[in-house]
């Protein structure tokens, strides 16, 4: 058989749900991934649509791209620290 | 039988050797869990042997009420399956082989049932081919590209190829049954007409693939699903292996 590559699976459930990586699998092409991709992962129905994707082809960006921006609290929207800012300034503290 | 059933004796035996054939390959495609070439194989084949056992299943219910009773402990000779689907193949490119053989003959098998005359039986058919389709694709694409792999490999495939061509034929033995089954339009076709088309499905395959190696199809043998191989007491055997630690236990 021609040599294996690594494939990451995604199943979309239904409806409106989105895609989600499921796992990953050894596979010769594109068509044998798929097929085991069937069997291994959705022989059960967990999902409607298979998406199988070579390792390879996949564009990484490793932490220290993303470190910098996991100390920006200020970016948080959830409102937590006007919030305490205004409680802050009631109590006059 | 322990089965009220409303099918003629004839054609339960004509179901019968179906789905017995269903579960003998569908047992042993079962065994490969866990020592598959990869783990990927492991998983596939397995389920694959799921849906074959699925079908014996749905044939059996047609027959009986106690299908693990029936399928399971009944005597070697009341047994009507070919020694196609009998025989253990601890070769992984023997079991390839039938895997891809017996695909092709039961997406013509099920097609045939399709719009039976007998209860229950067009059901069973249509939801058996949602499920061939994607067998066949699976046989045909391991194959196919095992068969592009190392010439060590190829040489292997299409040896298993030689010995289990002739062998397949015995698919195709009829059961004393099938006359009647055809005349009342149980199955479209008779078991030769069927071998016919299976021949030029194979060979459509094996031309796919520029595969030349030597087989004259022989008609089916007769008889053949009288007879049980050697090893099939100890196969049996096995499947009962844990039926038998406590056979009155209520699962």
């Amino acid at each position: 058989m021609t040599p294996s590559h690594t494939y990451e699976v995604f199943l979309k459930a239904d409806g409106k749900s989105e895609f989600r990586h499921v796992g990953a699998l050894g596979a010769a092409d594109n068509e044998m991934a798929l097929m085991l991709a069937r069997e291994c992962y959705c022989r059960r129905g967990e999902g409607e649509q298979i998406w199988v994707v070579r390792r390879d082809d996949i564009a990484i960006a490793d932490s220290a791209v993303t470190e910098p921006n996991r100390h920006k609290g200020h970016r948080q929207n959830d409102g937590k620290l006007v919030a305490e800012h205004r409680r802050q300034l009631r109590e006059g503290s | 039988m322990s089965h009220p059933s409303l099918m003629s004796p004839g054609v339960q035996e004509f179901v019968l050797a179906f789905a017995d054939d269903e579960h003998f390959v569908g047992s042993h495609l079962a065994w490969w869990i866990g020592v598959a070439p990869f783990l990927e194989e492991d998983l596939s084949l397995c389920s694959i042997a799921q849906d074959e056992l699925g079908h014996a299943i749905a044939l059996y219910e047609l027959l009986t009420d106690d299908v693990d009773q029936f399928a399971l402990r009944r005597d070697a000779a009341e047994y009507r399956s070919c020694s196609f689907a009998e025989v253990a193949m601890p070769k992984w490119e023997d079991t390839l082989v039938r895997h891809w053989l017996y695909d092709i003959a039961e997406d013509i098998r099920w097609n045939a049932l399709v719009d039976s005359t007998a209860d229950g039986v067009p059901a069973v058919a249509q939801r058996a081919l949602s499920e061939e389709r994607f067998h066949r694709t699976h046989s045909t694409l391991l194959l196919q590209r095992s068969l592009t792999g190392s010439s060590d490999a190829k040489d292997r495939l299409v040896s298993a190829m030689e010995l289990l061509l002739p062998q397949s034929m015995t698919m195709w033995s009829p059961v004393a049954g099938e006359a009647e089954a055809v005349a009342t339009g149980v199955t479209a076709m008779t078991s030769a007409k069927a071998a016919d088309m299976y021949v030029d499905a194979v060979r459509a395959d094996l031309g796919s693939w520029n595969v030349s190696l030597s087989w004259e199809p022989q008609t089916a043998p007769e008889g053949d699903r009288l007879d049980r191989v050697d090893g099939f007491g100890e196969f049996q055997a096995s499947l009962n292996l844990v039926l038998d630690l406590d056979p009155n236990a209520e699962w």
